[in-house]
């Protein structure tokens, strides 16, 4: 490769092009963003802000329930991460490592689960959810999202390879069931643990259309609920739309920023799982 | 932990030598319970809902099989699985090409540029689609002047109506999805072609093998599972497309841009046809569910082989 | 390294997070009274504002108000009245509500509250008041009306040597507006300024893409043709519907509307000035106000189609929106007074006040700041109801994907009216 220096200096002016023409959309959208915008299109252009401002920002900020959404989503992906992963990695543990009757068959069922399409499952899950009372609340917003059996393969797959001796001699050290679990399987799957955090946290964060059925009250929305009825309220202000967008991009891409090595290796592991 | 333990005593309550352990269903519980009532039920309950007929407000009543008979003549549901196919037919292979020429040409940069092209295409991933689709709504504008057109038109290519035609609206959303999807094909590539053994490498170029020989018969090959499996991932992905359509077209001039779970999701709810939407949902999941099996099936074996 | 502690702080929070249901959930025990509201531009503090009176002299009770986008409408309503507690009173436009009518969720007013309810027919004018009942039923009180009419750009006029278009259907010139003269106007107005061979101003900002339906139907009434016949069980436009079909198809092959009719937000090409007239709902006048100060605009009567007599073909477009009372509310009593107490003279024009709409009340008192709202205002006259029936916003959809397949050449006009003739008889008989 470095034999041939010309053609390494093109892999790194293609692969920036490549990188520049993703990142463009997100660009526009910044400029766009600090003004309030009526029209985009005409000639002359007006991209470009004459008058940059932050009214736009304001605006979202104190028109809509932006705050709400903000902490809803917050909320919303933390709690339930944390619940599928302690409520998950139970479940693998038991398929990895326990025996009992019927864990073929039970484990066979629960992997089905994994080609059934949201589609299908959205409007019983609906009208369950209202026949328990749980919509417009925090319980309906997490509570049917923790039945995905993803994390239940991807943690017992890796608990496989706990070896058994380890666990045996913590039980005849004396620990109890749920302390062999909690002290030595769990800290031993950490790897497998933030890869199922993070695509969990990540899939909450991005989800839109169980949100939008279950939190119709505006102080219940999520982030892109609330953005998209922000869009159609904003319809013809594409300034504010924008800032919109930008606004409720900020958090994630930060928290990505900072913990990108752990999401991408999360991400790979996760596909390279299957 | 401590010295080699001595076999088959385990201590600890509900442990029986046999090693059928009871505390296994109280760790099962929770997840279980969850499970039954939120994917179990559901499922069986949209199966029963496809032998129905009825709506939301108005109730629903019990016609048997005679949905899955007829929804296949029905040309919107036909229209909704003609434009499904369109755009995984071509989101999938763009992305699978986009994605392999963008990873094989990164593989031997310096590490702190492949950080920033992991970084820049992974931005559309994290981000909401909403937020997404209402940026591309700006850009995709019609006209001379509409933002997209601007740009190609400075490469002498002519403005398009890319979310008001018919013939462009596809194309346009399928591109959103390249655009939106990809960044993760492109890591997961890269991770393989990591996972490749140099040793391959160099013991065939020591064998006198060319560039491309290198490619076809090491690097194709070990990338092959991965391969099948992104575009396995990329059409289940592909075939369950809506926000997009939602926020972009809400199904588009004439139907055009109607997917099948937006045609689901709008007979449920604006269409009150209940029973309907459930059965398109359930030839969905078959669907899924062959194309989940074909996947494991030619994936296994192209690991033994 | 991960101790007990931690995993009551995570059951804590699981907890916590799983019990935290929303404030909404936990009243519907007390004494509340719902209301539900998809917002014109106010918010719940004005309707707490405004029924402040009303729930001061009724101290065992409270108000709850729900005002919200209109995106997702749909979704919203339909859970409420199925899983979980409806509004005790909603806001439903004309369109909206024989849907729950039909399905059992609203109350039939004139039954419940006869003697209230026929003294209050008499405070709104017949069109609209017809437009709140079905069936022989009432089932709702009219609140707002809201008209489309004809925005033009006299700076564009003036350019082109052309004379405004008729404020009103009592002008001289009204009689001389026709379809013809429109497309006239439409021609000269669509301009290519810069030479290219590429229109960039276009005489009529209209698009089919829309997703209000009074964009299409003004061409099929003034036409002498209506959405169902006067059963409500047939289509009523397979005759007659042809005229105003070819008409949009000409609007857009002969470059007066913008991408063949099939632009995704054509509005704002009128507020660039880019063209010279559009169609729109009077809420266009605040838009263009408080956001577009520097463009000139009037407002115009939309011209005279085929048929002959402007009211007979539907001089004004429009829709009314009112205020329903569910069946399962569990006190029908107090939530019926609110009703009334919302759609009496004072609480009604103040909101009309905020949200600059107009009111249903024959009472209300235009604003009269302005003489272009003379046009929306006496629209009202002529705002002929719409055919109500459930499934009436389904037959939008029919009706404006076969016209989108006209535009796009798909089908002659005549074979579009007949699909979707066919389409809506297949729809309106399945009640």
């Amino acid at each position: 490769m470095g034999r041939l220096p010309y053609l390494r200096m093109l892999r790194y002016l293609l692969s920036g092009v490549l990188a520049v023409a993703s990142l463009s959309p997100f660009v526009f959208m910044l400029l766009i963003s600090f003004e309030h915008h009526r029209v985009i299109t005409g000639n002359p252009l007006h991209w470009i802000p004459t008058a940059p401002t932050l009214t736009t920002y304001t605006d979202v900020l104190t028109l809509s329930g932006f705050g709400d959404w903000l902490f809803n989503s917050t909320f919303v992906a933390v709690v339930a991460t944390l619940a599928v992963l302690l409520i998950q990695s139970m479940a693998a543990y038991a398929f990895a490592r326990k025996r009992f009757f019927g864990r073929e068959v039970l484990f066979y069922l629960v992997l089905a689960g994994l080609m059934v399409p949201g589609s299908m499952t959205l409007i019983p899950q609906f009208l369950i959810a209202g026949k328990f009372g749980l919509l417009n609340s925090y319980a309906g917003l997490i509570l049917p999202t923790l039945a995905g059996p993803l994390g239940v393969f991807l943690l017992r797959q890796y608990m496989l390879g706990i070896p058994q001796s380890l666990l045996d001699a913590a039980r005849i050290d004396g620990c109890r069931e749920f302390g062999v679990y909690w002290r030595i399987v769990l800290p031993l799957s950490l790897p497998a643990m933030g890869t199922l955090a993070i695509i969990t946290f990540t899939a909450h964060w991005r989800e839109f259309l169980w949100p939008l059925l279950v939190a119709t009250d505006d102080s219940m929305k999520t982030l892109p609920v609330g953005l998209a009825s922000l869009s159609s309220q904003f319809n013809t202000d594409y300034g504010a739309q924008m800032a919109g967008a930008l606004l409720s991009l900020l958090p994630v891409v930060v928290v990505f920023l900072w913990l990108q090595r752990y999401f991408i290796a999360g991400l790979t592991a996760g596909a390279m799982k299957e | 932990m401590t010295t080699a333990p001595k076999p088959q005593r385990h201590s600890g309550p509900g442990h029986s030598a046999e090693g059928s352990d009871r505390s296994a269903y109280a760790f099962l519980a929770p997840y279980l319970v969850l499970y039954c009532v939120f994917m179990l039920a559901p499922v069986l309950w949209a199966f029963g809902l496809s032998l129905q007929t009825g709506g939301l407000l108005e109730g629903t009543s019990y016609i048997g099989l005679a949905n899955y008979s007829e929804v296949w003549s029905n040309p919107f549901f036909n229209n909704a699985l003609r434009n499904t196919a369109l755009y995984a037919i071509i989101a999938v292979p763009a992305a699978m090409g986009l994605s392999l020429a963008t990873a094989l040409l990164v593989h031997p940069l310096a590490r702190w540029w492949k950080s920033f092209i992991r970084v820049s295409l992974f931005l559309p991933l994290i981000s909401s689609a909403v937020a997404l689709a209402i940026i591309w709504r700006a850009l995709l504008l019609p006209g001379q002047t509409g933002p997209l057109n601007w740009i190609l038109g400075n490469f002498g290519l002519p403005p398009q109506n890319w979310l008001g035609h018919p013939d462009w609206v596809i194309p346009a959303i399928a591109a959103f999805q390249v655009w939106s999807g990809y960044g993760f094909w492109v890591i997961v590539l890269l991770a393989g072609l990591d996972a490749v053994p140099t040793q391959l490498y160099e013991a065939a170029r020591v064998d006198g093998a060319g560039r491309w020989q290198l490619f076809t018969r090491i690097t194709m090959p070990m990338l092959r599972p991965t391969l099948l499996f992104l575009s396995v991932m990329g059409v289940i992905w592909n075939l369950q497309l809506f926000d997009a359509v939602f926020m972009l077209t809400q199904g588009g001039p004439a139907n055009a841009s109607v997917s099948v779970v937006y045609y689901i999701y709008r007979g449920a709810f604006h269409f009150d046809q209940l029973g309907h939407s459930a059965t398109m949902s359930v030839l969905l999941f078959l669907l899924v569910m062959g194309l989940t099996l074909l996947q494991m099936r030619y994936g296994r074996r192209d690991e033994d082989a | 390294m991960l101790r007990l502690a931690d995993g009551f702080v995570f059951g804590l929070l699981l907890l916590f997070g799983l019990g935290c249901q929303s404030p909404a959930n936990r009243d519907a025990a007390d004494s509340v009274l719902r209301l539900w509201k998809a917002s014109h531009g106010e918010t719940a503090q004005d309707f707490e504002h405004v029924l402040a009176p009303f729930f001061s002299q009724r101290p065992a009770l409270r108000l709850e108000a729900v005002v919200h986008p209109w995106q997702g409408w749909d979704e919203r309503y339909a859970t409420a009245y199925t899983g979980g507690m409806p509004p005790d009173i909603a806001y439903m436009p004309d369109e909206f509500w024989p849907r729950f009518a039909a399905a059992g969720k609203l109350a039939a007013l004139d039954e419940m509250f006869p003697e209230e309810v026929e003294a209050m027919s008499r405070e709104y004018p017949d069109n609209l008041w017809q437009l709140g009942s079905m069936d022989g039923h009432q089932y709702g009180i009219p609140f707002v009306y809201v008209s489309w009419h004809l925005y033009y750009n006299p700076e564009l006029f003036d350019r082109a040597g052309l004379a405004y278009p008729p404020a009103t259907p009592d002008a001289a010139d009204f009689d001389a507006w026709t379809w013809d003269r429109f497309r006239e106007v439409g021609l000269a107005l669509s301009q290519d300024h810069d030479g290219d061979g590429v229109l960039d101003q276009w005489g009529l900002a209209w698009s089919t893409l829309d997703v209000n339906p009074n964009a299409i139907y003004p061409f099929l009434w003034q036409g002498g043709a209506d959405l169902l016949d006067a059963s409500r069980k047939r289509n009523g436009f397979a005759e007659r519907g042809a005229v105003g079909f070819r008409f949009m198809r000409e609007l857009a092959r002969d470059g007066i509307v913008p991408e063949g009719g099939l632009h995704p937000g054509p509005f704002e090409l009128f507020y660039d000035g880019r063209a010279g007239m559009m169609i729109a709902p009077e809420s266009a006048i605040h838009i263009l106000k408080r956001d577009f100060p520097d463009l000139p605009f009037g407002a115009g009567i939309v011209p005279r189609g085929p048929a002959i007599d402007f009211y007979e073909g539907r001089g004004a477009f429009g829709n009314s929106g009112f205020w329903v009372l569910s069946k399962d509310s569990p006190r029908p009593r107090e939530a019926f007074d609110l009703l009334r107490f919302i759609t009496s003279p004072d609480p009604s024009a103040y909101m009309m006040d905020v949200v600059q709409l107009f009111g249903a009340r024959k009472d209300w008192q235009a604003p009269t700041d302005d003489p272009r709202l003379e046009t929306f205002i006496r629209g009202q006259r002529y705002l002929v109801p719409y055919p109500l029936h459930p499934r009436l916003r389904l037959v939008h959809t029919i009706i404006q994907a076969e016209v989108q397949g006209m535009l796009l050449d798909r089908k002659t006009p005549e074979q579009a009216v007949a699909a979707a003739a066919s389409a809506v008889d297949a729809l309106v008989a399945l009640r």
